[in-house]
């Protein structure tokens, strides 16, 4: 079997701050296939961003990544992008994975325009004339389908809506007809009428140019549309992994099942008030002994819960789940 | 992350102060600058008990004076010494005119106004002058062309440039506050008129306005000075506080004491000042800096305070005259230098202690 | 644009009614007056008696109360008429004329190098941040800034006319010249440029320890925001990310130093053209305080705020150009 096109193995991130070594991504494995979308959920502080940003080497001081491997793999070449060369790693950003960010409203510079900002991503990473890498911009906005590309080539980021910007950027994101793209959080700043139509255009440019998507979000919902498989990330680590299917029929991580119940669920009116979850995600300085969920876990059991780290278990064929009595409490 | 900080930028109560007082303590220049202050203020504060030639403390005809304190002001100084025809020298007088006195004396026996004359001190020749003035264990920092010693002029030039700093900045301070809260609060009009007077002033070239000014208070006194460099320094003072004004006044607990019924001039000092105050200290503490330079400057030029105050920035106007004489450029040139730099140095801890979004970054 | 323009003109002018009615009046407050300060100093036995004085002081429009005078210099101003210097007998026009050479010579060469010098060394220290070389640069660089100009011109002046007198190293310790005039104009450059050496020195180091700080606390705050993310996500070098895409933005509040810099050009600076003695606007300015030259102070202090408020109005112009979100109109 062929290697996958990204695997991520025990990737370690941490904060040196005042406070002390800070682990916001503390071993965390995943794996995506070419053309499939993983989508990664987790609240926020979980380690989500980070490990996005980890991917493409892109945390920056005092964050550093302390261990583990990401290995890139295209036409039977593989390299980890942790130990790459600064040179071969910008070859990857922008060139075989492209990103996308939260906020559209800050990501763009201010003082380029649009074409020349898509533009520039293709000429950084192919041998094209101005001209071309103008055209090819406009092919772009096409492809995501802003209105009056021709006009808006030569506007500035301010002149255009916070939809029309996150179009921009997964037009320099996809510029380079990128194996991966990244997409972290990418409509959670935007309205929600907006962030179907990204979806959409996300899910439809997908299918149309085979790429794979590592998508990073809090939000359920776009979860289920949009992915394949599925990773719940809690506190630096990842509680449950799956594909989307059997993860929404058969949650089995007591957060897993707390983030599922806490989603509003329109078709039954009379389910009574919404399910939450006590508590908050604990900042990396307070990450608690043992399962660190266990002070939000309604299965929580002494001693075992806070004292000892559960692993990552297969519970079922492709199902893993890190919680010591996922198949008591699943039976 | 963010959502700690903007509940601290929100509403700085002691902690804040304490946690940008934690902040501050982990910056080791920062730190040392805010100790080199301390060590001019204690030299300040104690100038007349470190060099001089009256008597800290003396028994004198059965009672105890301070005579150093004449050095801050005249009337400090027991009428009875005038009375006694000491004219200056204690050593000499103490002893004759009563023998059962003592005294302690200041730690250098050296006086910033006049040269020590020939046994004034019971064997010690008269100070040397012009080129024989070299540093030596008598004059630690040499003496300048009339034979007057640099230390001393230092150690109570140290008094006048802290006086400086502080009094020129609290008047700088205050007007630029005032004018800034004035505009930044009621907008509309009266902003357009502070605005408008603080770019007028802003407009004039510094220095030619305070050399009109001084001209034109003739007498110029250290006070009269100090008033001057204060009059025309706030108006970056008053821009900044301008600034932080229109933003608070728009936030929550503005309006919220508005709802309680607080008037204007109540929410402009008791609501909105403590929280403008971190970014305000800021170039208040830049602020001191450059008046200290700028007294330096006209003292350099000759037009600061006159004779016999003892201002590091004269003693660098007499070298001007008297190049050859290093030790009159070294001792007052770093002592400027050091001053300035300590305060810059502390306004630029105090800005990266407060500045949210330094902060942020540094974390 | 038009308006904008014309509305900034406008209010410009009121401001500068406002700047010089009250320096004016300021002038007028001080004591004495030109013919009485001139003469009293260099010669007491020379002083005017009563009656030849109120005459010159008629003849100089003096006699009247200064709102009257400040009527009078403003409507000869409407028609381009500065007076004449009562000190110089000269026309201030031409003063001016003969003092702003020599100052922007100094003022003009420490602008450029200035900034020739400052922009690298910003994007030095925030490219080296942090490391061992950028914190001992940025030490230097802070300790240059809080340096007194008149403390470096004394120590120049100890080091290079004092202590290395008679070597090859020797610089002037003032003055423009010492040659005259009609000496060979090639040998005269070399002179002046000579003497200029030091006053430029001053003149340059403070500026350029604080424009450098300026840069580089204004790039970090730029490295800071997203889109430097996503420039470095493109696969954009750290060069490119620090000199396109950070640079760019930092050039924003550049150009409203620059603006704020133009006063400084021409002004020149009291202080070094006085320890030098520099025969430049600046030592002019003094001087003409000194001696009470009324409409001499009041010409360099017309052309002072103008250049002050040209100079924020080129500052906010090129800030809309150099930044696409700001439109003047």
């Amino acid at each position: 079997m062929a290697a996958p096109l990204l695997e991520i193995k025990d990737l370690v991130t941490v904060f040196h701050t005042s406070k002390g070594r800070l682990p916001a991504v503390d071993g965390v494995s995943l794996t995506i296939e070419r053309g499939q979308t993983l989508g990664l959920v987790g609240e926020s502080g979980c380690g989500k961003s980070v490990t996005a940003m980890s991917t493409l080497r892109l945390v920056s001081s005092p964050g550093r990544i302390e261990s583990g491997s990401i290995t890139f793999t295209r036409d039977g070449e593989s390299i980890d992008l942790v130990t790459a060369a600064e040179k071969q790693l910008r070859k990857v950003r922008g060139g075989r994975i492209g990103m996308i960010f939260q906020e559209p409203m800050t990501s763009l510079n201010p003082v380029f325009t649009i074409g020349n900002q898509i533009a520039e991503v293709v000429q950084l990473h192919r041998k094209v004339s101005r001209s071309e890498a103008r055209s090819r911009a406009l092919e772009m906005l096409r492809l995501v389908r802003v209105a009056d590309p021709e006009q808006r080539l030569d506007a500035y980021p301010h002149q255009l809506s916070g939809g029309m910007r996150q179009r921009v950027m997964i037009a320099i994101a996809l510029a380079c007809e990128p194996d991966l793209i990244i997409a972290d959080e990418p409509t959670t700043a935007l309205d929600v009428t907006i962030q179907a139509q990204i979806l959409e255009l996300l899910d439809e440019l997908q299918s149309r140019l085979g790429t794979a998507i590592l998508l990073i979000t809090h939000d359920l919902g776009v979860v289920a549309e949009t992915c394949d498989d599925v990773a719940v990330m809690y506190a630096g680590r990842i509680v449950e992994q799956a594909s989307a299917v059997e993860l929404f029929s058969h949650p089995m991580h007591p957060y897993t099942k707390g983030l599922l119940q806490a989603r509003p669920n329109v078709d039954a009116r009379d389910s009574g008030p919404l399910a939450t979850i006590p508590g908050m995600v604990p900042p990396p300085q307070d990450f608690p002994s043992g399962c660190r969920f266990h002070p939000r876990c309604s299965h929580a059991r002494k001693p075992e819960c806070n004292e000892e780290s559960p692993s990552l278990r297969e519970i079922s064929s492709g199902h893993f789940v890190r919680c010591h009595f996922a198949e008591e409490i699943n039976s | 992350m963010r959502v700690t900080e903007e509940t601290e930028a929100a509403k700085p109560s002691r902690g804040f102060w304490s946690d940008a007082w934690q902040r501050y303590r982990r910056r080791p220049i920062g730190m040392l600058a805010l100790c080199f202050v301390l060590f001019l203020t204690s030299v300040a504060l104690f100038a007349p008990a470190i060099a001089g030639t009256k008597p800290v403390v003396c028994s004198y005809k059965g009672n105890l004076y301070f005579p150093c304190l004449g050095y801050f002001n005249r009337s400090w100084e027991s009428p009875i010494f005038t009375k006694d025809k000491f004219r200056g020298t204690y050593p000499e007088n103490l002893k004759q005119k009563d023998p059962e006195s003592w005294a302690i004396w200041p730690l250098v026996f050296q006086d910033p106004y006049r040269r020590v004359r020939e046994n004034e001190w019971p064997g010690r020749r008269e100070n040397p002058s012009r080129d024989e003035g070299h540093p030596t264990r008598l004059n630690l920092f040499g003496t300048d062309q009339y034979g007057v010693d640099i230390f001393a002029k230092m150690v109570h030039g140290t008094t006048i440039a802290l006086l400086v700093g502080f009094v020129s900045m609290g008047l700088a301070g205050s007007i630029g506050v005032l004018v800034g809260a004035l505009g930044g609060y009621f907008g509309g009009w009266v902003d357009m008129i502070t605005s408008r007077l603080t770019e007028i002033v802003m407009c004039i070239p510094t220095l030619v306005l305070i050399l009109a000014l001084i001209a034109v208070v003739e007498k110029p006194t250290i006070w009269k000075t100090m008033a001057i460099i204060g009059a025309t320094g706030w108006t970056g003072i008053a821009r900044l506080t301008r600034a932080e004004f229109l933003r608070l006044r728009q936030t929550e607990f503005v309006m919220a004491a508005r709802a309680t019924g607080a008037g204007s001039l109540r929410i402009m000092f008791r609501h909105i000042l403590p929280n403008a105050l971190a970014p305000v200290l800021v170039p208040i503490t830049f602020g001191i800096a450059s008046a200290i330079l700028v007294e330096g400057s006209l003292s350099f030029l000759g037009f600061g305070p006159p004779p016999p105050t003892a201002s590091w920035g004269s003693v660098l106007n007499s070298a001007r005259s008297n190049l050859q004489l290093w030790w009159l450029v070294v001792f007052p040139g770093a002592g400027i230098f050091l001053t300035v730099l300590a305060y810059n140095l502390v306004g630029e801890g105090l800005q990266e202690a407060t500045d949210p979004r330094l902060r942020e970054a540094k974390k | 644009m038009i308006t904008y323009l014309l509305r900034r003109i406008l209010l410009g002018l009121v401001t500068l009614v406002v700047i010089t009615l009250m320096v004016y009046g300021l002038a007028r407050s001080m004591p004495g007056n030109p013919l009485t300060v001139q003469l009293g100093e260099s010669d007491p036995s020379r002083k005017l008696n009563p009656e030849d004085q109120q005459r010159m002081l008629e003849i100089y429009g003096l006699d009247k109360p200064w709102p009257v005078g400040y009527v009078q210099w403003i409507s000869k101003v409407i028609r381009g008429d500065l007076g004449r210097s009562i000190t110089r007998k000269q026309p201030v026009t031409q003063l001016i004329g003969e003092r702003i050479g020599p100052t922007v010579l100094i003022s003009g060469t420490a602008l450029f190098l200035t900034w020739f010098l400052a922009i690298p060394l910003g994007l030095y220290a925030s490219a080296r941040g942090g490391q061992i070389d950028e914190r001992f640069t940025g030490l230097v660089l802070y300790a240059l800034y809080s340096f007194p100009t008149f403390v470096a011109a004394l120590f120049l002046q100890i080091i290079f006319a004092v202590w290395l007198r008679d070597t090859r190293w020797e610089l002037p310790l003032f003055g423009m010249s010492d040659l005259s005039t009609d000496a060979p104009f090639f040998a005269r450059c070399i002179d002046v440029a000579w003497h200029a050496i030091l006053p430029i020195t001053c003149q340059t180091y403070v500026v350029l320890a604080y424009n450098s700080r300026f840069i580089k606390a204004n790039l970090e705050e730029v490295v800071r925001q997203d889109f430097i993310r996503t420039a470095r996500a493109k696969g954009a070098g750290p060069w490119r990310v620090l000199v396109h895409h950070a640079f760019r933005n930092t050039l924003i509040p550049l150009v409203t130093l620059l603006g704020l810099s133009l006063p400084a050009l021409v002004g020149g600076s009291v202080i070094i053209e006085q320890i030098f003695t520099w025969p430049g606007m600046g030592r002019l300015f003094f001087e003409s305080i000194r001696e009470r030259d009324y409409p001499t102070i009041m010409g360099l202090t017309l052309m002072f705020s103008v250049l002050t408020l040209a100079g924020q109005l080129l500052a906010d112009l090129l800030y809309s150009i150099v930044d696409p979100r700001v439109n003047v109109d």
